[in-house]
């Protein structure tokens, strides 16, 4: 399904950060982003959000140089109206948790790539002891 | 006939401070019993929620109270309960109805290895969906697992595993427990004690089924590491990786020393009793030590007779 620009898709928790780093900074770098992003994932997920956003209507680029620079393609005023649309989909969004025993928690604080691979060394080492 | 907005106000006020002594008692009781098994703390915090849910009931024979609160200041701090409360429930109905679009979208399991490992377990069925990448137990009244697609042909040791993790959320009514649990919530909304509760609540429960797959022979090592693969595939994806309290799941089946016994089993009704039982004395208790105003009637009395 090919996707719509400016669609009202709610964005998810790490998209939405990135977009309060665009808004704040006007224009932002890949690495810009990764600099002021907390507990960042890898360049390529970054570059993969990016990409999302940029295919969801909400970004823009340019090029410069070998550099893409990204700009929001809405006002913040605009932004700050589905900001709240956001709130309401996050809320109504987790019901589904409400309503299953699921294996893997439905939502919650997301994992990083680096706290994974701890996990992934946890158990790496409890099979070198046989457990 | 109307309702005392300032009797009601003060009704809920009490229930909902007594409703969280109740969960107070109950992270006390979990934090002391933290070496005993899953199962056991899971049982703490479902006797919780059952006393929470009767409660009220017990309640309404309490002699109502009057604070004299101006009716405009009762009404919005009663409007604004019942809407915590009402957008609670409709997020929690909202649920109900996804899951069972989901479960409609399904279709049964014909895999034989499947069915071969779930016989002799009447009552349950198995369904295979293509909308979710997690197994999960769906149904309060009819349990249903619903099993991703994708898993279908995984190794014999991690079916077994997988399939007696959520077989013991059927055998324990996770699923009701938890429905139970976000009544609760939506009613004592107001203070953080029960969403801490109904968070330590489903943690336990996910702990127990997690013994109960680890009772079926598989490593600890190899079990851990069907969760966090299924936690990466979801990274992989761009999309958020939830899995909070993943890194205590895999601390815990890891954990050697840890007490994974299968008991208490409480049936609903033995639970559903013991819960009426304290929520009775509990209120017999404020009943008594609390001053007899002149006139008072039961607070159910006081809404038809005012």
């Amino acid at each position: 399904m090919a996707r719509r620009k400016h669609d009202p898709d709610p964005l998810s928790r790490r998209e939405r950060q990135i977009m309060d780093i665009v808004f704040r900074r006007g224009t932002a770098t890949i690495r810009d982003v990764l600099a002021d992003l907390p507990d960042p994932p890898s360049y390529s997920a970054v570059r993969a959000l990016v990409g999302i956003l940029e295919d969801k209507g909400h970004l823009q680029h340019r090029v410069d140089g070998p550099t893409y620079v990204y700009s929001p393609t809405q006002r913040p005023e605009r932004a700050r109206a589905s900001a709240l649309a956001h709130v309401v989909n996050t809320f109504f969004g987790g019901s589904a948790t409400d309503a299953v025993a699921a294996l893997l928690d439905l939502e919650g604080r997301e994992l990083s790539v680096d706290e994974l691979d701890e996990l992934g060394a946890l158990i790496e080492q409890a099979r070198k002891e046989g457990r | 006939m109307h309702l005392d907005a300032s009797a009601l106000v003060i009704w809920i006020g009490s229930l909902e401070l007594v409703g969280a002594q109740i969960f107070l008692v109950a992270i006390v009781l979990d934090a002391c019993l933290r070496r005993r098994s899953a199962a056991v703390r899971r049982g703490i915090w479902a006797l919780a929620f059952a006393v929470a849910l009767v409660l009220p009931l017990t309640r309404l024979a309490l002699p109502a109270s009057d604070l004299g609160l101006s009716p405009a200041v009762a009404v919005s701090l009663l409007a604004l309960w019942a809407t915590g409360a009402l957008l609670l429930l409709v997020r929690l109905l909202r649920g109900h109805l996804l899951a069972r679009q989901r479960l409609a979208r399904s279709v049964p399991v014909a895999a034989a290895l499947w069915l071969e490992d779930l016989a002799g377990r009447p009552g349950v069925e198995l369904r295979l969906s293509d909308e979710t990448d997690t197994p999960l137990t769906v149904g309060v009244l009819r349990p249903v697992i619903l099993v991703p697609r994708r898993m279908l042909d995984v190794p014999a040791s991690e079916r077994r595993a997988l399939l007696a993790h959520e077989l013991a959320h059927v055998a324990r009514a996770d699923c009701l427990l938890l429905l139970a649990g976000a009544v609760v919530r939506a009613l004592y909304w107001i203070s953080p004690l029960p969403w801490w509760a109904l968070r330590s609540l489903r943690a336990r429960a996910e702990d127990a089924a997690d013994d109960a797959a680890l009772r079926t022979g598989i490593r600890s090592s190899s079990y851990a590491a069907q969760l966090v693969a299924l936690a990466r595939k979801r990274l992989g994806r761009a999309c958020p990786a939830p899995a909070a309290g993943l890194r205590d799941r895999v601390g815990a089946i890891l954990d050697v020393h840890r007490v994974r016994s299968r008991e208490p089993r409480w049936s609903v009704t033995v639970l559903v009793g013991a819960a009426a039982l304290i929520a009775t004395t509990v209120t017999a208790c404020e009943a008594r030590s609390a001053p007899e105003p002149a006139d008072a009637a039961p607070m159910h009395h006081a809404a038809q007779h005012r």
